[in-house]
């Protein structure tokens, strides 16, 4: 968030309504799609009138409002000059000599006010944080102008205290003024292509930095061009402020999730701007789990649907069945919703939940306490956090006892929640969790081979097959094979 | 921009040589040339290139120009050859004098690191002027020699540009000045600092090295006081020491000069030591030439045409010739190929398989800009040469899991896939692995689709499955070979001769 003056192009006037916890981000295996400069924006959930303005610049970045394309192309030249201002903060923050600081504190001014003059004239967005972030740089435009018309007076102080003639010789070392003579490289490179020699271009040489001793002969060298910058210096050092440096991870938070979208749209994804509802609901349509990006497979859409009358669902299925997958596309694409970002959905609707909470299964490598107290430890935190307003997702928790008590600790747990006015979404092996007044997503197998998965969820009670199916049609005796065999012996 | 000796400036094509190696061991080129050449090296480059059908026929043209300079100026091909083998051995020595100055720069400190800079800097400067000395050579070479060939005259044009005139003395002056540098030398450095305010371009501007009478070396440069020159020096005198930046940049700028004379040494490598394959070629081309004369058998540079007709008169096959002491006991044939299928039946040891092997030969010497061996032809340019013979058993190697017919097949459908118009096809009794009534039919099929719009090749099959004559009665001529008195002769079959023997 950007502390001091600027007006933040995340948060406007508004501030976060709650915290997702940084587990959530594993869970969801979200970390390996976003870095976590981005992360720790997406752990800040947003109210429901910033959700709607960061939407309104996700619009604009994203394509989904055509009439003005060119406010992505600015506000990618932005995110360029917001790097470009603050690589230079940090150069001049870290000089070592005068030359530097004057040379370096030149740059920053210059990033300054190119990023300034880009702020000010950015267009084509209707979002009160984009207006208000334009409308303050408009107001610094004079001082702006007089920020670059310094730097064009100095212009010339600057080059030619970078430039410099060095001489080393048994009698000592010296510096001057650049002379004309062409450098023997040079003329050797310019004779050979002349002569039509096929030899590469000029590669870059290994930057060095500059000695205390350079700086001090260049700046008795020329005594007027240092004065000329120190000038400078004296007279922009407190105007400019550096917190203007922190619009790069804001710019650079919205460009990235654009890059994320561009890729999942790439991968035939479709995104949509949820709807803000003022009931607590999450709707969403034709969802993907973006996170399937990561692999190479077929990705399979599926509906959710959360609202007052059914808050907390089961969800029970065969193995390999998609249920992790739907739980953890329902996880993030609430989590990007409360970011006020576009879900990989067709449709969306949700409320602004203030935190969001997920329990999955950890490697089996606790410190000697065993499966079951880590994760019933773990799940208390979040029984005890939870409270309404938060989402909560848990995967197969206390998996690791015997059916009896982990069916007890399950409905225990679900209970605890949905009386907390949480809203959840549990994965579950404990099938007779259907006989209990929750409601229940299943699995979806194929009608027509029962042994493929569909990988679609859908409501419905508990599935408490064995399977048997697979096994009487391995022999032609399941109901489609006889069925078969009837109409060809009628 | 480089000069060719094997191709016209811009037309050099990859052709589809998957089946060289193929065509050349059924044509027995590698045994043919074996007599001529005893170079493995050599004449499998010079295979590579026969294999390489081009169909562009400007390309036969140049080459033959070429050899016919180097027939009449033996002497140039050897010089060139003994240029080239020295600038090659001088790659070599730069190569390994690199590899040992890089391995003591890994274990350089940055205090000695100019030093070994300019050891470098020396060693590449000396190596790219002796490099230039070596080309300027070969331009000497050629300029002594009058040549008429396009590509021989390209070259020596070339080599003049880029080793006469002013220029390149000036240039060769330079590289001698960095072949030697010196602790003693007053170096004189232009340095650019970037955005950063860091130095990222350091480039030297001169270098002045003391009189003999200022010169001290060895131990008494160790000891010896730093002489008061301060008179001579302009500018801001700073810390009399030779710091960590002084040696960076000078490092950095004799590092530069080294990499800029190695990428000249390097241009010149790259762009003339690949004339040394080429004059490979050329050498097993002479031999080849040469040992004909000698044997005193017909060459001729055949007539090329795109479409026109294709015919040979007094055709000999070069292994028989090559092979034999007396070639003068090798029987020549007169053929006319001009149709586009052509079948060719006979008695057994009657030359169905030699008067193949010398037409595809001739083929592939006349694309390839040679003569050919024969009284006078008529060529047509093929974009491609394939051969389709039958395997013997023997070269079925055991765990293979399809039988000689399934080989076979599967041999001519590697061969559709990259098969394009205009193709010349050498088929030998293919499809004898099966019943001959089957073999035909498959055969019949594979040759009518080879002639079909969809194909569009030529081919000339000698076979043993008689059926196919009738069943491509009208598609095809028909050429059988003689016995008796003209054993070894071919003669065109016409259908009436054909019925009237009762076939």
């Amino acid at each position: 968030m950007i502390h001091g003056k600027f007006p933040s192009l995340l948060w406007g006037e508004h501030e976060p309504a709650g915290e997702i916890a940084p587990q959530a981000f594993v869970d969801t295996k979200l970390d390996a799609l976003l870095p976590e400069s981005t992360l720790k924006i997406l752990a800040l959930p947003c109210t429901a009138p910033l959700i709607a303005a960061r939407q309104e610049v996700f619009k604009k970045l994203c394509g989904m409002d055509s009439s003005n394309d060119s406010f992505s192309t600015q506000f990618e030249a932005l995110g360029g000059a917001s790097t470009s201002l603050a690589q230079a903060y940090d150069a001049y923050a870290t000089a070592q000599n005068k030359l530097e600081e004057l040379l370096l504190f030149r740059r920053y001014a210059q990033k300054y006010a190119e990023f300034s003059r880009l702020a000010e004239n950015i267009l084509g967005c209707d979002s009160d944080l984009v207006l208000g972030f334009a409308g303050y740089f408009s107001e610094l435009s004079g001082q702006t102008s007089k920020l670059e018309q310094a730097l064009a007076e100095t212009s010339g102080a600057a080059a030619r205290l970078s430039k410099a003639t060095l001489t080393f010789s048994p009698h000592g070392t010296s510096l001057d003024c650049p002379d004309a003579t062409e450098p023997i490289a040079g003329r050797i490179r310019r004779l050979a292509e002349e002569l039509g020699y096929n030899i590469p271009p000029r590669r870059p040489q290994k930057e060095i930095r500059t000695e205390p001793f350079y700086s001090e002969a260049m700046l008795r060298r020329l005594p007027d061009e240092a004065r000329e910058l120190e000038d400078f210096l004296n007279k922009f050092k407190s105007a400019l402020d550096p917190s203007i440096t922190a619009y790069r991870g804001e710019i650079a938070f919205y460009l990235t999730m654009r890059d994320f979208y561009r890729r999942a749209a790439k991968a035939g994804l479709p995104f949509a701007f949820p709807s803000v509802s003022e009931r607590p609901v999450f709707r969403l349509r034709d969802m993907y789990d973006p996170s399937l990006l990561l692999k190479n497979c077929e990705i399979v859409p599926n509906d959710a649907e959360f609202d007052e009358r059914e808050s907390f669902f089961f969800l029970t299925g065969a193995n390999g069945g998609g249920k992790t997958t739907y739980l953890r596309g329902v996880a993030i694409n609430l989590i990007l919703a409360l970011a006020g970002a576009p879900v990989v959905a067709k449709s969306g609707e949700v409320w602004p939940f203030s935190a969001v909470y997920t329990h999955f299964p950890a490697d089996e490598n606790f410190t000697g306490s065993g499966r079951l107290v880590e994760e019933a430890a773990r799940a208390d935190e979040i029984l005890s956090r939870a409270k309404a307003g938060a989402f909560v997702f848990m995967n197969e928790t206390y998996s690791g006892t015997d059916a009896e008590r982990g069916l007890d600790l399950t409905l225990r747990a679900a209970r605890i929640l949905r009386d907390k006015g949480a809203m959840g979404l549990y994965v579950t092996h404990f099938h007779e969790v259907a006989d209990y007044d929750f409601p229940m997503l299943n699995t979806v197998m194929d009608p027509t081979d029962p042994s493929r998965r569909t990988y679609r969820i859908m409501k419905s009670s508990a599935l408490r097959s064995s399977f048997a199916r697979d096994i009487l049609r391995k022999y032609g005796l399941d109901p489609e094979s006889l069925m078969r065999r009837m109409e060809v012996h009628p | 921009m480089s000069v060719s000796l094997l191709f016209p400036e811009g037309k050099s094509k990859a052709t589809d040589t998957s089946f060289a190696e193929r065509l050349s061991a059924d044509l027995m080129l590698d045994e043919s040339f074996s007599y001529i050449t005893a170079d493995i090296t050599k004449r499998r480059y010079f295979l590579s290139v026969l294999a390489d059908v081009q169909p562009d026929p400007d390309i036969p043209l140049y080459r033959a120009e070429i050899l016919s300079d180097f027939c009449s100026k033996p002497n140039l091909l050897e010089g060139l050859c003994i240029e080239l083998r020295q600038l090659s051995e001088l790659r070599d020595d730069q190569q390994a004098e690199r590899s040992r100055f890089y391995s003591v720069i890994r274990s350089t400190d940055s205090e000695s690191a100019f030093v070994t800079a300019a050891g470098i800097a020396e060693v590449s400067s000396a190596a790219a002027r002796k490099t230039l000395k070596k080309l300027a050579g070969i331009g000497e070479l050629l300029r002594i020699y009058t040549c008429q060939s396009r590509g021989l005259t390209a070259l020596r044009e070339r080599v003049a540009k880029l080793t006469t005139g002013p220029k390149f003395e000036e240039l060769c002056e330079l590289l001698g000045h960095t072949s030697s540098f010196g602790m003693d030398a007053t170096y004189k450095m232009r340095a650019e600092l970037n955005g950063y305010a860091r130095i990222a371009s350091y480039e030297l501007t001169g270098v002045t090295r003391p009189t003999p009478a200022e010169e001290v070396s060895g131990l008494k440069r160790l000891f010896a006081k730093k002489p008061n020159g301060a008179a001579h020096i302009s500018g801001v005198r700073v810390d009399d020491k030779w710091g960590v930046l002084q040696n960076d940049v000078l490092s950095g700028a004799m590092r530069e000069i080294a990499e800029l004379a190695h990428s000249i040494s390097q241009a010149v490598f790259d762009e003339f030591l690949p004339l040394l394959r080429e004059l490979c070629f050329y050498e097993v081309a002479a031999a080849y030439v040469e040992a004909m004369r000698k044997k005193r058998l017909p060459l001729c540079y055949p007539e090329l045409t795109s479409d026109g007709p294709a015919r040979y008169e007094e055709l000999y096959d070069l292994f028989l010739c090559a092979s034999y002491i007396d070639a003068g006991s090798v029987v020549p044939n007169d053929a006319d190929l001009s149709h586009g299928g052509i079948l060719v039946t006979g008695a057994n040891n009657t030359g169905k398989t030699v008067f193949l092997r010398s037409v595809g030969t001739a083929q592939l010497l006349a694309q390839a800009g040679l003569p050919i061996i024969a009284k006078s032809a008529t060529v047509r340019m093929r974009c491609g040469v394939y051969s389709l013979y039958a395997a013997a058993e023997k070269e079925f190697a055991p765990g293979v899991d399809a039988g000689r017919f399934e080989q076979e097949v599967r041999l001519v459908a590697e061969m559709l896939k990259s098969i394009k118009p205009g193709a010349l096809v050498l088929i030998n009794e293919l499809f004898q692995t099966t019943s001959y009534p089957e073999g035909a039919e498959g055969l019949c099929g594979i040759l009518r689709y080879l002639r079909s719009d969809v194909v569009g090749a030529d081919f000339i099959a000698v076979t043993h499955l008689t059926d196919l004559i009738d069943m491509m009665a009208g598609e095809t001529v028909h050429m059988r070979t003689l016995e008796g008195e003209n054993l070894y002769k071919l003669e065109k079959v016409t259908r009436s001769y054909w019925r009237g023997i009762g076939c």
